[in-house]
Protein backbone atom coordinates (compact mmCIF):
# COMPACT_ATOMS: atom_id res chain seq x y z
CA UNK A 1 0.00 0.00 0.00
CA UNK A 2 1.70 3.27 -0.65
CA UNK A 3 1.27 5.40 2.63
CA UNK A 4 3.04 8.49 2.08
CA UNK A 5 3.65 10.98 -1.03
CA UNK A 6 5.99 13.79 -1.77
CA UNK A 7 6.06 15.73 -4.74
CA UNK A 8 7.89 19.35 -5.60
CA UNK A 9 8.27 21.04 -8.62
CA UNK A 10 6.03 18.90 -10.60
CA UNK A 11 4.15 20.81 -13.24
CA UNK A 12 1.25 22.34 -11.43
CA UNK A 13 1.63 20.74 -8.28
CA UNK A 14 4.05 23.17 -6.56
CA UNK A 15 4.92 21.24 -3.21
CA UNK A 16 2.75 18.58 -1.81
CA UNK A 17 2.93 15.96 1.01
CA UNK A 18 -0.03 13.24 1.61
CA UNK A 19 0.21 10.86 4.31
CA UNK A 20 -1.53 8.21 6.23
CA UNK A 21 -2.74 7.24 3.41
CA UNK A 22 -5.49 4.66 3.09
CA UNK A 23 -7.44 2.08 1.26
CA UNK A 24 -9.62 4.52 -0.71
CA UNK A 25 -7.90 8.06 -1.19
CA UNK A 26 -9.79 11.05 -2.74
CA UNK A 27 -8.47 13.62 -4.58
CA UNK A 28 -10.56 16.75 -5.22
CA UNK A 29 -10.25 20.19 -7.59
CA UNK A 30 -11.07 21.91 -10.45
CA UNK A 31 -10.23 21.76 -14.10
CA UNK A 32 -6.70 22.31 -14.52
CA UNK A 33 -5.27 22.02 -10.92
CA UNK A 34 -3.13 19.50 -11.27
CA UNK A 35 -5.05 16.26 -10.00
CA UNK A 36 -4.81 13.85 -12.92
CA UNK A 37 -1.07 14.59 -12.86
CA UNK A 38 -0.88 13.75 -9.18
CA UNK A 39 -2.71 10.43 -9.89
CA UNK A 40 -0.24 9.77 -12.98
CA UNK A 41 3.08 10.21 -11.32
CA UNK A 42 1.79 8.19 -8.71
CA UNK A 43 0.44 5.54 -11.71
CA UNK A 44 4.25 6.04 -13.30
CA UNK A 45 5.79 4.92 -10.08
CA UNK A 46 4.18 2.51 -9.45
CA UNK A 47 3.98 1.08 -12.87
CA UNK A 48 8.20 1.31 -12.58
CA UNK A 49 8.23 -0.40 -8.89
CA UNK A 50 5.97 -3.28 -10.73
CA UNK A 51 7.82 -3.49 -13.88
CA UNK A 52 11.39 -3.58 -12.32
CA UNK A 53 13.23 -7.01 -12.28
CA UNK A 54 10.08 -8.46 -13.64
CA UNK A 55 10.60 -11.56 -15.41
CA UNK A 56 13.63 -11.13 -17.75
CA UNK A 57 13.27 -7.34 -17.74
CA UNK A 58 17.14 -6.12 -17.63
CA UNK A 59 16.56 -2.10 -17.48
CA UNK A 60 17.55 -0.62 -14.31
CA UNK A 61 14.47 1.15 -12.57
CA UNK A 62 15.76 4.72 -13.86
CA UNK A 63 15.45 3.66 -18.14
CA UNK A 64 11.88 1.88 -16.66
CA UNK A 65 10.43 5.04 -15.27
CA UNK A 66 12.20 7.42 -17.94
CA UNK A 67 10.06 5.29 -20.72
CA UNK A 68 7.25 5.18 -18.29
CA UNK A 69 7.17 9.08 -17.95
CA UNK A 70 8.25 10.08 -21.51
CA UNK A 71 5.05 7.62 -22.67
CA UNK A 72 2.81 8.75 -19.66
CA UNK A 73 3.02 12.33 -19.86
CA UNK A 74 4.50 12.52 -23.58
CA UNK A 75 6.65 15.81 -23.37
CA UNK A 76 9.23 16.74 -24.98
CA UNK A 77 11.86 16.02 -22.90
CA UNK A 78 11.30 15.12 -19.07
CA UNK A 79 12.20 18.51 -18.24
CA UNK A 80 9.31 20.09 -19.20
CA UNK A 81 7.46 18.30 -16.39
CA UNK A 82 9.57 20.18 -14.02
CA UNK A 83 7.00 23.83 -13.13
CA UNK A 84 7.92 26.60 -15.08
CA UNK A 85 9.97 28.90 -13.66
CA UNK A 86 10.64 26.77 -10.79
CA UNK A 87 14.18 27.24 -9.41
CA UNK A 88 14.65 23.93 -7.95
CA UNK A 89 14.47 20.35 -9.51
CA UNK A 90 11.10 18.09 -9.48
CA UNK A 91 11.33 15.69 -6.83
CA UNK A 92 9.04 12.82 -6.52
CA UNK A 93 9.04 10.37 -3.27
CA UNK A 94 6.78 7.65 -2.58
CA UNK A 95 6.79 5.29 0.74
CA UNK A 96 5.12 1.83 -0.13
CA UNK A 97 5.13 -0.85 2.20
CA UNK A 98 7.56 1.21 4.60
CA UNK A 99 10.16 1.50 2.09
CA UNK A 100 10.80 4.48 -0.04
CA UNK A 101 10.87 5.33 -4.08
CA UNK A 102 12.46 8.38 -4.90
CA UNK A 103 13.43 10.45 -7.53
CA UNK A 104 14.29 13.93 -9.03
CA UNK A 105 15.49 15.42 -12.39
CA UNK A 106 15.67 19.30 -13.52
CA UNK A 107 14.66 21.21 -15.94
CA UNK A 108 17.35 20.86 -18.60
CA UNK A 109 16.79 16.62 -18.53
CA UNK A 110 16.09 14.85 -21.65
CA UNK A 111 15.50 11.37 -21.06
CA UNK A 112 17.55 10.13 -18.80
CA UNK A 113 16.68 10.00 -14.66
CA UNK A 114 20.01 9.46 -12.55
CA UNK A 115 18.81 10.87 -9.64
CA UNK A 116 16.93 7.60 -8.53
CA UNK A 117 16.41 5.70 -5.16
CA UNK A 118 14.29 2.29 -5.43
CA UNK A 119 14.27 0.23 -2.08
CA UNK A 120 10.44 -1.17 -2.65
CA UNK A 121 10.46 -4.84 -3.13
CA UNK A 122 9.47 -6.00 -6.71
CA UNK A 123 6.10 -6.94 -6.72
CA UNK A 124 3.99 -9.07 -8.76
CA UNK A 125 1.12 -7.46 -8.75
CA UNK A 126 0.05 -4.84 -11.05
CA UNK A 127 -1.58 -1.44 -10.83
CA UNK A 128 -4.08 0.12 -13.03
CA UNK A 129 -4.90 3.71 -14.78
CA UNK A 130 -8.65 4.15 -15.02
CA UNK A 131 -9.08 7.16 -17.77
CA UNK A 132 -12.27 9.31 -17.80
CA UNK A 133 -13.20 7.84 -21.05
CA UNK A 134 -13.54 3.86 -22.10
CA UNK A 135 -10.96 2.25 -23.99
CA UNK A 136 -12.69 -1.00 -25.14
CA UNK A 137 -14.28 0.97 -28.37
CA UNK A 138 -10.96 2.44 -29.23
CA UNK A 139 -8.83 -0.80 -27.88
CA UNK A 140 -7.33 -2.07 -31.23
CA UNK A 141 -6.91 1.77 -32.93
CA UNK A 142 -4.81 2.50 -29.32
CA UNK A 143 -2.46 -0.66 -29.52
CA UNK A 144 -1.87 -0.24 -33.17
CA UNK A 145 -1.19 3.40 -32.52
CA UNK A 146 1.23 2.63 -29.84
CA UNK A 147 2.55 -0.64 -30.55
CA UNK A 148 3.42 -0.01 -34.65
CA UNK A 149 3.11 3.55 -35.12
CA UNK A 150 5.15 4.38 -31.79
CA UNK A 151 2.69 7.81 -31.83
CA UNK A 152 1.91 10.39 -29.42
CA UNK A 153 -1.52 10.63 -28.53
CA UNK A 154 -2.98 7.70 -26.33
CA UNK A 155 -0.55 8.04 -23.39
CA UNK A 156 0.32 4.22 -21.54
CA UNK A 157 -2.72 5.23 -19.09
CA UNK A 158 -4.62 4.21 -22.38
CA UNK A 159 -2.04 1.79 -23.69
CA UNK A 160 -1.21 -0.53 -20.15
CA UNK A 161 -4.95 -0.87 -20.23
CA UNK A 162 -5.94 -1.73 -23.42
CA UNK A 163 -3.00 -4.17 -22.84
CA UNK A 164 -4.17 -5.32 -20.00
CA UNK A 165 -7.97 -5.73 -21.15
CA UNK A 166 -6.34 -8.04 -23.69
CA UNK A 167 -4.54 -10.50 -21.01
CA UNK A 168 -6.51 -13.80 -21.10
CA UNK A 169 -7.63 -15.10 -17.76
CA UNK A 170 -4.68 -16.73 -15.94
CA UNK A 171 -5.29 -20.29 -15.20
CA UNK A 172 -6.92 -21.14 -11.69
CA UNK A 173 -9.78 -20.02 -9.52
CA UNK A 174 -10.88 -16.46 -9.57
CA UNK A 175 -10.33 -14.63 -6.91
CA UNK A 176 -13.08 -15.31 -3.75
CA UNK A 177 -12.16 -12.02 -2.25
CA UNK A 178 -13.88 -10.19 -5.91
CA UNK A 179 -16.86 -12.22 -6.26
CA UNK A 180 -19.37 -10.13 -4.53
CA UNK A 181 -17.89 -7.39 -6.02
CA UNK A 182 -18.01 -9.12 -9.86
CA UNK A 183 -21.38 -10.12 -9.15
CA UNK A 184 -22.46 -6.46 -8.38
CA UNK A 185 -20.71 -5.38 -10.86
CA UNK A 186 -22.38 -7.64 -12.97
CA UNK A 187 -26.00 -6.78 -11.67
CA UNK A 188 -25.44 -2.97 -12.13
CA UNK A 189 -24.43 -4.07 -16.33
CA UNK A 190 -27.43 -5.99 -16.81
CA UNK A 191 -25.41 -8.13 -19.34
CA UNK A 192 -21.43 -9.67 -20.17
CA UNK A 193 -19.02 -7.92 -22.21
CA UNK A 194 -17.43 -10.11 -24.46
CA UNK A 195 -13.98 -10.32 -26.98
CA UNK A 196 -14.68 -12.60 -29.71
CA UNK A 197 -11.44 -13.80 -31.02
CA UNK A 198 -12.82 -14.45 -34.30
CA UNK A 199 -13.66 -10.28 -35.06
CA UNK A 200 -11.25 -8.73 -32.75
CA UNK A 201 -13.50 -6.95 -31.11
CA UNK A 202 -15.94 -6.31 -27.92
CA UNK A 203 -19.41 -6.88 -28.10
CA UNK A 204 -22.49 -6.29 -25.36
CA UNK A 205 -24.35 -9.74 -24.30
CA UNK A 206 -27.56 -8.95 -22.95
CA UNK A 207 -29.94 -12.46 -22.34
CA UNK A 208 -29.53 -13.62 -25.76
CA UNK A 209 -29.30 -10.53 -27.86
CA UNK A 210 -25.94 -9.45 -28.97
CA UNK A 211 -24.81 -5.75 -29.52
CA UNK A 212 -21.82 -3.83 -31.07
CA UNK A 213 -19.90 -1.63 -28.75
CA UNK A 214 -20.62 0.80 -30.82
CA UNK A 215 -24.75 1.11 -29.21
CA UNK A 216 -23.82 0.49 -26.09
CA UNK A 217 -23.54 3.21 -23.23
CA UNK A 218 -20.28 4.46 -21.78
CA UNK A 219 -21.44 3.91 -18.70
CA UNK A 220 -21.76 0.38 -19.42
CA UNK A 221 -18.26 0.17 -20.73
CA UNK A 222 -16.64 2.27 -18.02
CA UNK A 223 -17.84 -0.42 -15.85
CA UNK A 224 -17.23 -3.35 -17.67
CA UNK A 225 -13.42 -2.73 -18.05
CA UNK A 226 -13.23 -3.22 -14.36
CA UNK A 227 -15.29 -6.03 -14.61
CA UNK A 228 -12.70 -7.39 -17.03
CA UNK A 229 -9.44 -7.06 -14.71
CA UNK A 230 -11.66 -8.64 -12.24
CA UNK A 231 -11.78 -11.60 -14.48
CA UNK A 232 -8.74 -11.99 -16.09
CA UNK A 233 -6.80 -11.69 -12.79
CA UNK A 234 -4.94 -8.54 -14.10
CA UNK A 235 -5.86 -7.23 -10.30
CA UNK A 236 -5.49 -8.95 -7.72
CA UNK A 237 -6.30 -8.13 -4.09
CA UNK A 238 -2.52 -6.16 -4.01
CA UNK A 239 -3.47 -4.28 -6.51
CA UNK A 240 -3.49 -0.51 -7.04
CA UNK A 241 -5.98 1.51 -9.31
CA UNK A 242 -5.89 5.07 -9.91
CA UNK A 243 -9.50 6.38 -10.81
CA UNK A 244 -9.87 9.31 -13.01
CA UNK A 245 -13.51 11.12 -12.46
CA UNK A 246 -15.15 7.69 -11.58
CA UNK A 247 -18.74 9.75 -11.99
CA UNK A 248 -17.63 10.50 -15.88
CA UNK A 249 -20.31 8.94 -17.72
CA UNK A 250 -22.38 7.01 -15.12
CA UNK A 251 -26.09 8.14 -13.79
CA UNK A 252 -25.84 9.11 -10.41
CA UNK A 253 -27.66 5.98 -9.01
CA UNK A 254 -24.67 3.78 -11.19
CA UNK A 255 -22.13 6.12 -9.24
CA UNK A 256 -23.30 5.29 -5.94
CA UNK A 257 -23.31 1.50 -6.98
CA UNK A 258 -20.13 1.82 -8.32
CA UNK A 259 -18.70 3.79 -5.08
CA UNK A 260 -20.26 0.70 -2.98
CA UNK A 261 -18.46 -1.48 -5.24
CA UNK A 262 -15.08 0.41 -4.76
CA UNK A 263 -15.40 -0.04 -1.52
CA UNK A 264 -16.22 -4.02 -1.13
CA UNK A 265 -12.51 -4.00 -3.34
CA UNK A 266 -10.88 -1.71 -0.77
CA UNK A 267 -11.85 -3.95 2.00
CA UNK A 268 -10.51 -6.53 0.35
CA UNK A 269 -6.92 -5.25 -0.19
CA UNK A 270 -7.05 -2.91 -3.80
CA UNK A 271 -6.41 0.20 -2.54
CA UNK A 272 -7.59 3.01 -4.57
CA UNK A 273 -6.75 6.70 -5.70
CA UNK A 274 -9.89 8.58 -6.74
CA UNK A 275 -9.48 11.47 -8.60
CA UNK A 276 -12.88 13.98 -8.51
CA UNK A 277 -14.71 16.98 -9.26
CA UNK A 278 -18.30 15.63 -8.52
CA UNK A 279 -19.78 16.82 -5.68
CA UNK A 280 -21.87 13.56 -5.67
CA UNK A 281 -18.77 11.46 -5.35
CA UNK A 282 -17.54 13.28 -2.51
CA UNK A 283 -20.99 12.96 -0.76
CA UNK A 284 -21.46 9.45 -1.17
CA UNK A 285 -17.65 8.85 -0.23
CA UNK A 286 -18.73 10.51 3.31
CA UNK A 287 -21.39 8.83 3.52
CA UNK A 288 -19.21 5.21 2.52
CA UNK A 289 -16.86 6.59 5.61
CA UNK A 290 -19.47 7.32 8.06
CA UNK A 291 -21.37 4.16 7.73
CA UNK A 292 -18.23 1.53 7.37
CA UNK A 293 -16.46 3.88 9.90
CA UNK A 294 -13.30 4.03 7.53
CA UNK A 295 -10.97 6.55 7.32
CA UNK A 296 -10.85 8.31 3.08
CA UNK A 297 -7.73 10.82 3.04
CA UNK A 298 -8.89 13.56 1.00
CA UNK A 299 -6.77 16.07 -0.63
CA UNK A 300 -7.74 18.71 -2.03
CA UNK A 301 -6.38 22.35 -3.94
CA UNK A 302 -6.89 25.67 -3.89
CA UNK A 303 -4.27 28.79 -5.53
CA UNK A 304 -1.77 25.65 -5.37
CA UNK A 305 -2.10 25.13 -1.68
CA UNK A 306 -2.80 21.66 -1.10
CA UNK A 307 -5.08 20.90 1.88
CA UNK A 308 -5.36 17.51 3.52
CA UNK A 309 -8.58 16.39 5.18
CA UNK A 310 -10.85 13.06 5.74
CA UNK A 311 -14.09 12.15 4.80
CA UNK A 312 -14.88 10.37 7.98
CA UNK A 313 -14.91 13.74 9.65
CA UNK A 314 -17.65 14.81 7.28
CA UNK A 315 -17.81 17.14 3.83
CA UNK A 316 -14.18 18.90 3.39
CA UNK A 317 -14.09 22.78 2.48
CA UNK A 318 -13.62 23.15 -0.53
CA UNK A 319 -14.71 24.59 -4.05
CA UNK A 320 -16.87 22.01 -5.03
CA UNK A 321 -18.68 21.85 -1.82
CA UNK A 322 -18.41 25.53 -1.62
CA UNK A 323 -20.08 26.03 -5.14
CA UNK A 324 -23.15 23.31 -4.28
CA UNK A 325 -23.75 25.33 -0.57
CA UNK A 326 -23.80 28.78 -3.03
CA UNK A 327 -26.55 27.11 -5.39
CA UNK A 328 -28.44 26.23 -1.98
CA UNK A 329 -28.51 29.52 -0.55
CA UNK A 330 -29.16 30.88 -3.92
CA UNK A 331 -32.29 27.94 -4.29
CA UNK A 332 -33.94 29.23 -0.94
CA UNK A 333 -33.51 32.95 -1.59
CA UNK A 334 -35.07 32.25 -4.71
CA UNK A 335 -37.77 29.98 -3.07
CA UNK A 336 -38.38 32.67 -0.05
CA UNK A 337 -38.44 35.84 -2.27
CA UNK B 1 -40.55 44.16 20.53
CA UNK B 2 -41.60 40.38 20.99
CA UNK B 3 -38.63 37.78 21.20
CA UNK B 4 -39.07 34.08 21.61
CA UNK B 5 -36.58 31.49 22.45
CA UNK B 6 -36.60 28.13 20.37
CA UNK B 7 -34.27 25.58 19.72
CA UNK B 8 -31.66 27.80 20.93
CA UNK B 9 -32.49 30.91 18.80
CA UNK B 10 -33.92 33.89 18.92
CA UNK B 11 -37.14 35.06 16.87
CA UNK B 12 -38.15 38.35 16.93
CA UNK B 13 -41.36 40.71 16.14
CA UNK B 14 -40.31 43.68 13.69
CA UNK B 15 -42.19 46.11 11.59
CA UNK B 16 -42.00 43.47 8.36
CA UNK B 17 -42.46 40.26 10.56
CA UNK B 18 -45.12 39.11 12.81
CA UNK B 19 -44.95 36.21 15.05
CA UNK B 20 -47.36 33.19 16.31
CA UNK B 21 -46.42 31.07 18.77
CA UNK B 22 -48.39 28.09 17.77
CA UNK B 23 -47.58 25.35 20.26
CA UNK B 24 -48.16 28.36 23.37
CA UNK B 25 -51.53 29.51 22.28
CA UNK B 26 -54.59 28.13 24.62
CA UNK B 27 -56.34 26.90 21.65
CA UNK B 28 -53.49 24.50 20.52
CA UNK B 29 -52.88 23.38 24.26
CA UNK B 30 -56.60 22.37 24.78
CA UNK B 31 -55.94 19.63 22.33
CA UNK B 32 -55.21 16.16 22.67
CA UNK B 33 -51.04 16.54 24.09
CA UNK B 34 -49.73 13.93 21.33
CA UNK B 35 -50.71 16.40 18.80
CA UNK B 36 -47.38 17.64 17.61
CA UNK B 37 -47.07 20.59 16.00
CA UNK B 38 -44.81 23.36 14.28
CA UNK B 39 -43.40 26.51 16.47
CA UNK B 40 -44.32 29.61 14.83
CA UNK B 41 -46.35 31.21 12.23
CA UNK B 42 -44.94 33.96 10.63
CA UNK B 43 -46.57 36.67 8.69
CA UNK B 44 -44.16 38.72 6.31
CA UNK B 45 -45.48 41.89 5.44
CA UNK B 46 -42.91 43.87 3.07
CA UNK B 47 -44.25 46.71 1.41
CA UNK B 48 -44.90 45.81 -2.45
CA UNK B 49 -44.84 42.61 -1.79
CA UNK B 50 -46.96 39.92 -1.45
CA UNK B 51 -47.61 38.67 1.89
CA UNK B 52 -46.45 35.55 2.52
CA UNK B 53 -46.94 32.66 5.48
CA UNK B 54 -44.49 30.97 7.45
CA UNK B 55 -44.81 28.08 9.16
CA UNK B 56 -41.96 27.25 11.17
CA UNK B 57 -40.73 23.97 12.95
CA UNK B 58 -37.17 24.93 14.82
CA UNK B 59 -34.69 21.92 15.89
CA UNK B 60 -30.76 22.09 17.29
CA UNK B 61 -30.32 19.10 14.08
CA UNK B 62 -31.38 15.98 12.50
CA UNK B 63 -30.50 12.57 13.38
CA UNK B 64 -26.77 11.53 12.33
CA UNK B 65 -26.86 8.65 10.51
CA UNK B 66 -29.35 8.76 7.76
CA UNK B 67 -30.43 5.28 7.46
CA UNK B 68 -32.12 5.02 10.28
CA UNK B 69 -35.43 4.04 11.60
CA UNK B 70 -35.28 7.13 13.79
CA UNK B 71 -33.84 9.36 11.21
CA UNK B 72 -37.52 8.14 9.09
CA UNK B 73 -39.08 9.46 12.34
CA UNK B 74 -37.67 12.29 12.49
CA UNK B 75 -39.04 13.02 9.36
CA UNK B 76 -42.12 11.84 9.61
CA UNK B 77 -42.75 14.13 12.48
CA UNK B 78 -41.32 17.26 11.16
CA UNK B 79 -44.27 16.95 8.05
CA UNK B 80 -46.80 15.66 10.57
CA UNK B 81 -45.68 19.18 12.33
CA UNK B 82 -46.00 21.26 9.29
CA UNK B 83 -49.09 20.04 8.00
CA UNK B 84 -50.64 20.21 11.78
CA UNK B 85 -49.19 24.50 11.90
CA UNK B 86 -50.40 24.95 8.47
CA UNK B 87 -54.12 23.34 9.20
CA UNK B 88 -54.15 25.15 12.79
CA UNK B 89 -52.86 28.13 11.00
CA UNK B 90 -55.08 28.50 9.16
CA UNK B 91 -58.29 27.60 10.87
CA UNK B 92 -57.24 30.56 13.59
CA UNK B 93 -56.86 32.90 10.71
CA UNK B 94 -60.43 32.07 9.75
CA UNK B 95 -61.19 32.23 13.73
CA UNK B 96 -62.81 28.78 13.27
CA UNK B 97 -61.12 28.74 16.76
CA UNK B 98 -61.52 32.23 19.03
CA UNK B 99 -60.26 32.01 21.99
CA UNK B 100 -59.13 35.13 22.82
CA UNK B 101 -56.39 34.10 25.74
CA UNK B 102 -54.24 32.97 22.34
CA UNK B 103 -53.76 36.66 21.54
CA UNK B 104 -53.45 36.20 17.83
CA UNK B 105 -51.97 38.95 16.01
CA UNK B 106 -54.60 40.98 14.40
CA UNK B 107 -52.59 41.55 11.48
CA UNK B 108 -53.10 37.74 10.91
CA UNK B 109 -56.21 37.72 11.01
CA UNK B 110 -56.47 39.93 8.25
CA UNK B 111 -54.14 38.29 5.83
CA UNK B 112 -55.89 37.27 2.38
CA UNK B 113 -56.03 34.08 2.41
CA UNK B 114 -56.67 33.33 -1.44
CA UNK B 115 -53.22 35.41 -2.33
CA UNK B 116 -51.09 34.77 0.34
CA UNK B 117 -48.01 32.69 -0.32
CA UNK B 118 -47.42 29.46 2.19
CA UNK B 119 -43.89 28.91 3.25
CA UNK B 120 -43.27 25.71 5.32
CA UNK B 121 -39.80 26.03 6.66
CA UNK B 122 -37.58 24.23 9.26
CA UNK B 123 -34.78 25.54 11.02
CA UNK B 124 -32.16 23.31 11.64
CA UNK B 125 -29.62 25.38 13.95
CA UNK B 126 -26.51 23.28 13.23
CA UNK B 127 -27.17 21.51 10.08
CA UNK B 128 -24.06 21.88 7.49
CA UNK B 129 -25.57 23.72 4.59
CA UNK B 130 -25.23 20.69 2.01
CA UNK B 131 -27.16 18.90 4.55
CA UNK B 132 -29.95 21.13 4.60
CA UNK B 133 -30.03 21.05 0.67
CA UNK B 134 -30.39 17.12 1.32
CA UNK B 135 -33.09 16.94 4.16
CA UNK B 136 -35.46 19.49 1.98
CA UNK B 137 -35.19 17.42 -1.10
CA UNK B 138 -36.30 14.30 0.98
CA UNK B 139 -39.22 16.70 2.68
CA UNK B 140 -39.61 17.78 -0.73
CA UNK B 141 -40.50 14.23 -1.80
CA UNK B 142 -42.53 13.25 0.85
CA UNK B 143 -44.74 16.38 0.87
CA UNK B 144 -45.42 16.18 -2.63
CA UNK B 145 -49.16 15.21 -2.59
CA UNK B 146 -49.79 17.59 0.63
CA UNK B 147 -48.24 20.45 -1.34
CA UNK B 148 -50.49 19.58 -4.18
CA UNK B 149 -53.64 19.36 -2.37
CA UNK B 150 -52.87 22.68 -0.48
CA UNK B 151 -52.04 24.54 -3.98
CA UNK B 152 -48.51 25.13 -1.99
CA UNK B 153 -45.53 25.49 -4.57
CA UNK B 154 -43.18 22.64 -3.97
CA UNK B 155 -40.15 25.04 -3.92
CA UNK B 156 -41.75 26.70 -0.96
CA UNK B 157 -40.32 23.98 1.54
CA UNK B 158 -37.13 25.59 2.66
CA UNK B 159 -34.99 23.92 4.93
CA UNK B 160 -32.29 25.98 6.49
CA UNK B 161 -29.53 26.57 9.26
CA UNK B 162 -29.22 29.08 11.90
CA UNK B 163 -26.62 31.19 9.49
CA UNK B 164 -29.62 30.91 6.52
CA UNK B 165 -32.02 31.74 8.99
CA UNK B 166 -30.41 35.33 10.31
CA UNK B 167 -29.50 35.99 6.89
CA UNK B 168 -32.66 35.68 5.63
CA UNK B 169 -33.87 38.12 8.88
CA UNK B 170 -35.74 34.88 10.36
CA UNK B 171 -33.94 34.98 13.26
CA UNK B 172 -31.46 37.09 15.19
CA UNK B 173 -28.10 36.40 16.64
CA UNK B 174 -27.93 37.28 20.25
CA UNK B 175 -25.57 40.31 20.76
CA UNK B 176 -24.39 38.97 24.26
CA UNK B 177 -23.13 36.18 23.26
Amino acid sequence: MIQSIRMKNYGPIHDLSWAGLGSINLIIGSNACGKTILLKALYSAMRTIEEYKRGDDQRRAGEILADKLYWTFQPEKLGDLVTKGADGHLEFKLNFNGQDFFYSFGKDTNKQINAIENNVVPRISNSIFLPAKEVLSLQQVILKSRNEDRAFGFDDTYFDLSKALSQSGKGGKNYSEFALSKKKLEDMLEGKIEFQESSGKWSFKKQNQRFPLGVTAEGVKKIAILDTLLTNKYLDPKSIIFFDEPECALHPANISNLLDIIAMLADRGIQFFLASHSYFVVKKLVLIAQEKNIHIPTITVQDQVWTESDLIEGMPDNPIISESVRLYEEEVRIALS
Amino acid sequence: MDQFHESGMIFQNSEEKTFFKIDDCHTYLSMNKHLKIADFLMLEHKARETEKLFIIEAKQSIPRDENTDRHAEFTNEIISKLVHGLSLGLSLCLKRHHNPQDNFPDRLHKIKLDRVEFKLVVILRSLPVDACNNFRSKLQIQMRHIAKLAKIDIQSIVVMNEDMAHTRGIVIKDSSA
